[in-house]
């Protein structure tokens, strides 16, 4: 029943296919002008005097040739390209973004060469991060380099300028600065060396490095925050 | 044929394209404002009288397109307006002049003392500032010294010290408010009375001992 209504209708189609082609070869032979269209107005101007549309309707595209057809498949594609790449760009300057880190002074918290830092933007320019924080930064020495250190001090705080054995000179952190150093102290250049870094020039917050399990599964291993409480070593003293 | 259905789905599209089209000229032009160029109003009076001139009498401000393509911010030289963040506020944006580059020797002028606002008296940047003048101040690598053009009222590098080229978000191109002053550079010409010997940071040679021990740690 339902095969047959199918054929009747495979075959209806077939048919108005047919008729159409035959009425258009038709068109093509016959002694009567063609109907104007687009192309005409232009390429008849000077000889004849214009027919108006069989609808007896002027639009705008009666006297504007259209356009050449591109194809549609090239021309969507390179427009949704365009669409992925700014769409990339605004995830990356203002979401999340991935980034590999290069460098021992992160040791052993960032592996020295082939971790990717998965980095917030939302804590950039210096916003909700507190002491602790792994952060991204633009290089205050180097323009166009970006290092990736931690946070020791916040406005307000105070903090020690050198390595510890090295002097006992504090500073307390200007408004709209912050102090930065390195884990690996020995092999990092940071604060110690370029000084307090304007909060304006943090990029965002290192949320961890992406760690494979089993070679396989990617996770997130979270940083540790790195300032432990104080803990009272309490032990029975005989 | 305008049954519910086809209103609703002529409803639809409609929402769906002017959707996809906000999204679309809102992201280009976000993409264009953060790595192009942008405009932007410059309020205050420290750039007085090339940049808004009337600010302290009739508050109208300039406003000035910015170029923010990186690789052209990478040459700042003596004399360029430049737009950046503040050392002070990471939040606020800052427009001065630049007036030396790293490497150059500075001698401060006079008249620029930082003292408070409203009554003149001493701050803490005062005391760092007095024990620059009178000697000649290197500009660190990395770094530049911006000041204001009107030395009565800026917060500028005789405040907070010489910023870092990273904080530089856009070069000056021209003026483009009010109409009968779009496309012109006011600003040039200036001359500083803080002087400038121009130099360089050694790279190799003899002075660049210390200077690459420092940068290579």
């Amino acid at each position: 029943m339902l095969r047959s209504s199918l054929t009747r209708l495979r075959i209806n189609r077939d048919a108005s296919i047919l008729l159409r082609l035959v009425q258009r070869s038709r068109l093509a032979s016959s002694k009567t002008p063609p109907k104007p269209n687009a192309f005409d107005f232009h390429q008849k101007r000077t000889s004849e005097t214009i027919v108006p549309p069989a609808s007896s309707q002027w639009t705008l595209s009666s006297f504007v040739r259209p356009l050449p057809d591109l194809g549609r498949i090239p021309s969507n594609v390179a427009a949704y390209l365009f669409c992925a790449c700014i769409a990339f760009h605004i995830f990356s300057e203002y979401g999340f973004v991935l980034e590999g880190a290069y460098g021992i002074s992160m040791l052993p918290t960032i592996a020295s060469d082939g971790d990717w830092l998965w980095i917030s933007k939302y804590y950039r320019r210096g916003r909700d991060l507190k002491v602790g924080d792994v952060v991204s930064f633009r290089h205050p020495i180097r323009p166009g380099e970006y290092a990736v250190k931690r946070i020791i001090g916040m406005p307000g705080d105070f903090v020690l300028r050198d390595t510890p054995e090295k002097g006992h000179m504090m500073m307390q952190v200007p408004n709209g600065h912050c102090w930065l150093v390195g884990d690996n102290l020995t092999y990092s250049r940071d604060s110690r060396m370029f000084g307090m870094l304007p909060l304006a020039l943090i990029t965002g917050k290192v949320l961890g490095p992406v760690r494979w399990s089993g070679w396989t599964i990617p996770y997130l291993e979270k940083l540790e925050h790195g300032l432990q409480p104080a803990v009272l070593d309490d032990g029975d003293v005989e | 044929m305008s049954t519910a259905p086809n209103v609703i789905r002529r409803a639809l599209n409609g929402a769906y394209t002017l959707t996809t089209l906000t999204l679309f000229v809102s992201g280009t032009a976000i993409f264009l404002i953060d790595n192009v160029a942008e405009t932007t109003r410059i309020i205050g009076e420290s750039m007085t009288p090339a940049i808004s001139p009337d600010y302290n009498t009739t508050g109208a401000s300039d406003g000035l397109l910015f170029n923010k393509w990186a690789p052209s911010l990478r040459n700042l030289n003596r004399g360029d307006i430049v737009l950046f963040h503040s050392p002070n506020d990471p939040e606020k944006v800052a427009v001065k002049r630049v007036i030396a580059t790293e490497g150059d020797s500075i001698i401060l002028d006079a008249r620029r003392r930082p003292t408070r606002q409203r009554d003149g008296a001493e701050l803490p940047e005062t005391r760092a500032w007095d024990s620059m003048m009178g000697r000649v101040v290197m500009v660190p690598e990395g770094h530049i010294w911006v000041e204001g053009d009107n030395w009565r009222n800026s917060g500028d590098s005789n405040r907070y010290g010489p910023i870092s080229k990273s904080l530089v978000q856009g070069k000056a191109v021209a003026v483009v408010w009010p109409p009968k002053r779009f496309g012109t550079r006011p600003w040039e010409g200036f001359r500083s009375r803080t002087k400038v010997t121009p130099g360089e940071i050694p790279r190799d040679g003899e002075g660049a001992g210390l200077i690459n021990a420092i940068r290579n740690g």
